[in-house]
This record gives C-alpha cells, sequence and structure tokens, in this order.
C-alpha cells in the first residue's frame, strides 16, 4: 500500500441527496430508540425493518434501496450518534450482502430480512453476535470465506460480557463447528463490510461524545467561568474534533474504495477502522475527564455512549490487531519497492 | 439512488497528469540539483524554475495574463502530487506560487501585478514573507517593524526574523506598522521592500539541523517608495489575514511526503532491524499506515470541497495539526527503533526528524491551531 502504482486520486463529498437521506434516516432511528429498548422483536428493531434500511446495499429489483457503502457509512453514523441498539452493522452491512451473494437460493430469506420477519446477526472471532438467540441466521466469517448459519444450528448459546450491557451480545461457543451455506466471493467479505460499518458506527458515537461534552464545557461554570474557556480543556477537544474529522474522512474514502470495487479496498477499511478507533479512544478519554464526577454518574447519558464506543471499538477485530495487519501490508509494499530515503524538507 | 459521494475527475485533468508523469520522467535532473542551501545550488533551483514555467508547470492555477498556466486548483493538486511522488527539486517559489502571489493578483495594482508576477513566477527575483519577527512570532498583531511616511515613500526601522530564503531573496512582502505602536492589528501596511535597497541587512540564520534556510532581515532607515505598498494603507492586517488563508489551502504533496517517511521507515525495518524485532514493529507502522490513509482521504475531501466553490474555513488548523504530529510521530519511531546513530548530522532521517520537529511551530504553532479550532469550529467560550 505504500509501494507499487500509486494510490488513485479519488475525490469525495456528500451529494444534496445523500444529505436528504441522512435527515430521513435520522428521523427514522430517532423513533425507533424514542422508548424503553424493547429487544430484537420489539417495536423499535420493526420500524427500522420498516423503513427499509436494512436493505440499502441490495439493488430495487430485491426490494432493496440500491444504495453504496458511501451512503450507507452516513446511515450507520447517524445510527450510532443516536445510538441505535440491535444487529444493525450485522444486517444491513454483512447479512443482506451474503444473502444478496447466495442469489436466488437465499430470495426468499433476504426477503423475510428485509421485511424484519427474520432476524440476522454476525459473529466475529470472539463468536459473539447481537441477539443470537433471536436470529433466524449468522453470518459466519472466515479465512476461506463466509459461511451463513442457520439459527437452529448456532448450538449452545451463553450470555457474553462486553463493555456495553446495551449491545445484547451473547456467544455461541460451538458456532466454528456449525453447518452452513457458503457465501460465494463478490467483493470484500462479511468481515471487511462489518469493519467499515462498525467505524461508521463508531464516528456517531464519537460525535455525540464531542458534541455532549462541548455543550457542557459551555454550560458548566468553575472558579467563576465556563470551564470550556480553559486552554486545556479547550485543546483537548479541539484534537478530539480533529482525530475525528480525519476518521470520517478515512471512512468514506474507503467506502468510495469499496464502491469502486479497488484491490485495495481491506486495507483500506482497515485504516479507516484503526482511525475510527483512535478517535473515539481520545473522545473516550477527554470526554469522561471534561465531565469531572458528573461523568461517573449512572444518571449521566454519557457513560452509555463510552460503553458502546468500547464494545464497538473490540468487535471485528480490536484495534491493535487490524494494526498489525495493516503494517504487515506496509512491510509487504516495502519488500517489493526499492529503498528509499525519508523527504527532503521543502524550505 | 443518492449518486454516491465520488466526485469524478474531468478527462482533461487525467490527461493533465499523463503527459505531467510523462515530462517529469523526461526532464527532472538525474541525482537531483545541488544543495539550495549553496549559492550555486541556489541558482540552479532558480534556473529550474525558469524550466518549469517554459513547460507549462508552474503558476498553474494562475491566471495566463499573469504568466501563469490558466488552471484550476485540481491542476495544482495533482501536479502537487505527481511532482512530490516524483521527488522533483525543491520549489523555492512556493512561498510565491502558494499565497505572496495570489495576494498581489488581489490587493496589487495593475502596476504592480505587471511589475513583479512574472518575474516571481520564473524565479528572476526571489520573494520572500516578511510577517514574523522577535517581538511577533503566534501573536502577529504584535508587529513593531515602523514605517514612517516621508515625501513619497516610506522610511523603515525594525527587524523580521524566519524570512524563507532570506539569504537569496530580492524582495520581501513586510507586514509593518504605519500607526502608534500598541495598535495591534489596527495600523498595519503591506509594502514589498526591495531587499537591495541601502540600509538593508540580511544575516543568515543557522537551524538545529545546521542549515541556513532562514534569514534575520534588519531594517535601518530604509527607503520604500509609496508604489510599493501592497493595498491601503493601514489595510495591513486585512491583506495579511488573506495571505495567510491562500497559505492554508489543500496542499496535495503533504500526504505523498508522510507516504514517502513511512515507506522508507518500513524499508529500514526491514534492511536494519534484527530479523525477529520486525513482528514488535508491525502495529506501530500499521497505526501510522492508517493516520497516513486518514491524511490522504482528508486531502482529497477537502480538495472536492473547496473545488466545489467551499471556503476553506478554519480547516487548514486541522491538517496542520493532524500531519505535524503524524510526521513527528513517524520520525521519533525511526529514532527510537535506530537509535541516535541516525540522528547524527548530514543524514537524511537527521534533517527530517529536526524539519517534522519543526511542524509543530512553522505556519502557526500547534497551540494557536488548537486555539483556533475550539474558537471557530467547537465555539466553545473564549
Amino acid at each position: 500500500m505504500t509501494a507499487g502504482d500509486p494510490p488513485e486520486l479519488r475525490l469525495f463529498r456528500p451529494t444534496d441527496a445523500q444529505r436528504e437521506l441522512v435527515t430521513g434516516a435520522r428521523a427514522v432511528f430517532a423513533a425507533a430508540v424514542g422508548g424503553a429498548d424493547d429487544g430484537p422483536r420489539g417495536r423499535s428493531w420493526r420500524a427500522i425493518a420498516d423503513s427499509g434500511l436494512l436493505g440499502a446495499l441490495v439493488g430495487e429489483d430485491a426490494d432493496g434501496l440500491g444504495l453504496g457503502a458511501d451512503d450507507l457509512a452516513l446511515l450507520t453514523e447517524e445510527a450510532g450518534h443516536l445510538l441505535v441498539r440491535g444487529p444493525l452493522v450485522e444486517t444491513a452491512w454483512m447479512a443482506v450482502p451474503a444473502l444478496a451473494a447466495v442469489g436466488a437460493p437465499a430470495a426468499d430469506t433476504l426477503a423475510a430480512v428485509l421485511a424484519g420477519e427474520v432476524l440476522a446477526s454476525a459473529v466475529d472471532d470472539t463468536l459473539r453476535g447481537p441477539d443470537l438467540g433471536a436470529a433466524g441466521l449468522v453470518v459466519v466469517p472466515g479465512e476461506d470465506g463466509d459461511r451463513l448459519v442457520d439459527g437452529a444450528a448456532l448450538g449452545p448459546l451463553e450470555p457474553a460480557a462486553a463493555a456495553d450491557p446495551g449491545a445484547r451480545l451473547e456467544r455461541a461457543p460451538d458456532l466454528a463447528r456449525a453447518p452452513g451455506a457458503p457465501v460465494p466471493r463478490t467483493g470484500v467479505g462479511a468481515l471487511t463490510l462489518g469493519r467499515l460499518g462498525g467505524a461508521a458506527y463508531l464516528l456517531g458515537v464519537t460525535r455525540w461524545l464531542l458534541e455532549t461534552t462541548v455543550a457542557h464545557a459551555t454550560a458548566r461554570t468553575q472558579f467563576g467561568a465556563p470551564i470550556g474557556s480553559f486552554q486545556a480543556v479547550r485543546h483537548g477537544l479541539a484534537d478530539v474534533h480533529v482525530e475525528l474529522e480525519f476518521a470520517r474522512s478515512a471512512v468514506w474514502a474507503a467506502a468510495g474504495e469499496l464502491e469502486a470495487g479497488a484491490a485495495t479496498g481491506r486495507t483500506a477499511v482497515l485504516a479507516a477502522a484503526v482511525q475510527a478507533r483512535r478517535a473515539f479512544a481520545l473522545a473516550d478519554r477527554h470526554c469522561l475527564q471534561v465531565h469531572g464526577g458528573l461523568g461517573f454518574t449512572w444518571e449521566h447519558p454519557l457513560h452509555r455512549h463510552l460503553k458502546a464506543g468500547q464494545t464497538v471499538a473490540a468487535r471485528f477485530g480490536r484495534g491493535r490487531d487490524l494494526a498489525a495487519a495493516l503494517g504487515d501490508a506496509v512491510l509487504a509494499a516495502a519488500r517489493s519497492a526499492p529503498r528509499s530515503a525519508p523527504p527532503r524538507p521543502h524550505i | 439512488m443518492t449518486g454516491g459521494m465520488a466526485v469524478p475527475i474531468p478527462p482533461a485533468h487525467l490527461a493533465f497528469r499523463d503527459e505531467l508523469r510523462e515530462w517529469l520522467a523526461r526532464h527532472l535532473p538525474p541525482g537531483g540539483l545541488p544543495d539550495v542551501d549553496t549559492v550555486d545550488g541556489f541558482r540552479a533551483h532558480q534556473a529550474w524554475e525558469r524550466t518549469l514555467h517554459a513547460a507549462g508547470y508552474t503558476g498553474i492555477s494562475w491566471p495566463r495574463e499573469h504568466g501563469g498556466a490558466g488552471g484550476d486548483l485540481l491542476h495544482e493538486a495533482v501536479f502537487a502530487e505527481e511532482y512530490e511522488r516524483a521527488r522533483g527539486p525543491v520549489r523555492i517559489t512556493r512561498p510565491s506560487l502558494r499565497f505572496l502571489g495570489p495576494t498581489l493578483m488581489r490587493f496589487g495594482t495593475p502596476d504592480q501585478q505587471q511589475r513583479w508576477l512574472l518575474r516571481m513566477l520564473r524565479a528572476e527575483d526571489v520573494w520572500s514573507q516578511g510577517f514574523s519577527e522577535p517581538e511577533a512570532g503566534s501573536d502577529l498583531a504584535g508587529v513593531r517593524t515602523r514605517a514612517v511616511r516621508q515625501g513619497d515613500g516610506y522610511l523603515v526601522e525594525g527587524q523580521k526574523t524566519w524570512t524563507t530564503y532570506g539569504r537569496f531573496s530580492d524582495w520581501m512582502f513586510a507586514l509593518v506598522r504605519t500607526g502608534a505602536p500598541g495598535d495591534r492589528h489596527r495600523g498595519l501596511t503591506c509594502l514589498a521592500v526591495d531587499l537591495h535597497s541601502p540600509g538593508v541587512e540580511v544575516r543568515p540564520v543557522r537551524q538545529v539541523h545546521g542549515r541556513t534556510g532562514f534569514a534575520e532581515v534588519f531594517f535601518s532607515g530604509v527607503r520604500v517608495p509609496a508604489d510599493q505598498r501592497i493595498g491601503a494603507e493601514g489595510e495591513g492586517w486585512a491583506v495579511a489575514m488573506t495571505l495567510l488563508s491562500f497559505e492554508r489551502g489543500p496542499d496535495a504533496a503533504g500526504p505523498v511526503r508522510s507516504e514517502q517517511r513511512l515507506s522508507a521507515l518500513a524499508a529500514d525495518v526491514l534492511a536494519d532491524l534484527p530479523p525477529d524485532d520486525v513482528a514488535g514493529v508491525r502495529r506501530e507502522l500499521g497505526e501510522a499506515a492508517a493516520r497516513v490513509y486518514a491524511y490522504r482521504s482528508h486531502t482529497a475531501r477537502r480538495l472536492a470541497d473547496q473545488w466545489s466553490g467551499e471556503p476553506a474555513g478554519a480547516e487548514s488548523s486541522l491538517v496542520k495539526l493532524f500531519s505535524s504530529q503524524l510526521d513527528l510521530d513517524l520520525v521519533t519511531l525511526g529514532a527510537d527503533l535506530f537509535g541516535d546513530a541516525r540522528l547524527a548530522e548530514g543524514t537524511p532521517e537527521h534533517l527530517d526528524l529536526w524539519h517534522s520537529r519543526a511542524g509543530r511551530v512553522y505556519g502557526g504553532t500547534a497551540e494557536v491551531q488548537r486555539t483556533v479550532v475550539a474558537d471557530r469550529v467547537l465555539g466553545l467560550p473564549r
């Protein structure tokens, strides 16, 4: 990724149509999270399924929305901002494209998932996934290809420990041995798609943390001044904003690479996922700190987003593992390139 | 359904890129030019600028009437990226191209534009920026160099510092005080000072890496004709702010440089670390690669925004903060992995380390940039 052909210059920018799409989706998500979390079969999830958003990545001929990964990234950021629960990333980014790749034999299942009649989920290499007990099918990503496992064939389930109690994660310890239908390889695979979806969700979580903390730092007065006027506070939050904006750029660029079918799509998603985790980790630290003692109370909503972010950041690969995989790509590129010097100062 | 985010690059720009690649392959001086920090080297770089101009590859987005190629900012970006990738010689016209020239186009009189712009573009006259002073670094409104009106000109007294290429410059775009001392950003004026005038003394500043790309410039009773004033008297702050906004446009060469820094480091890891130690560096290289990717992506996003006519705003502060920290972390990782032998004077890594560290200071310190983000983007109370 740092040698060989120069990376393609790809310009990107959200369109007016995309902004409208986001506004519409935001209303759906806001309505869905309006009440108490009512679980995988509840009204909230139903409302999301009814909106059609789960079928974003499949064509209109299959009752999907025919959207691209960049569209879905924008929508998923809103879901993270509003803390939408349930297997949203697992369904829209992983199960639905996998079912579409299977084609005709899975057409009925796909229709049922899009209609919200069958719940889909997915696991990562921790064999955890949201709402596994209620799922009719589960995507199991694998090195040698992805599998679709029937909900009845998951084997025993156990509650899974997670930072976020609202993530509804369960673990299927025997899943690796469960029989499943192979998914034909048509793109980057479910794990990479889930990673990008998770990174987009994490952008929304991080944005909420920053907005909430800026509001707090503006309202909260100590020593006769708003704490947001103190340089130590302002500079920490400025750093969070910088990391978040660059993470968003990376997520959008990686989505564009997937759309274009670029050979570098997988490493692009690794990079976006690492940068999104980096931005969240900085927000996790600074935003809690700026809230002072208030941030440690159960009544304040801050901890819900902090915990949600921690769980999303550990999903589809811990940051350190993704970074190491990206490091391998850097070393592989360096092996095939002539040795070079750092750039000369430009002054 | 939404058309997606991708902004297609027009075929004409792709053709421009292909021609440029070919031209660079044919014309870049093999082995580079002599050191720009020497008299002969500097002259060679001046000659190179004329070669670029003859080929239509400088002032790419400058209007043709001023000697430019009449392109747009996407042409500029394509050129910056390709030129950097090909490791073309350092551009001694960088300040002129990016902000001095465009500011003259905005505020200069037709006579001034005719007199200076083409010669500036062809490096027949080398221009430097004269804003910083010993007592006015981050706090630019603290400028003390005085210009007193006398007849049809000004008499200038004072001192400028950190003047890029000051040693070899012919002209300075100077910010001076024409109003009362302590008037802060009111009472400032911009003057073009001929550095060959009597009363000008230029002292090269030797920097920590041993080079003298900067100078201190002293003015003792230097006479500047009034027709060398840029903009109105007292309008200096507005001119300076416009200049800085040009300085902060997207620079497509930046991510390429960070990529080169990372590639060089990865090659060093493979060549010079004991094989058993390589695995221990994967994660750090990967984290850096993620940030380089984010830097490249963000540059493309900003480019698309500006190409669509969106004003730059405070965006450049974000870029400065992100990229300077990334570069600093890369050179620091190199020093950590390979020890201080790498930092001996004269190595490319030594130069890169100190230059990258300076990146947290020049063009506005990291602290000032964070304050800009806190004020103008986050809207935090002051």
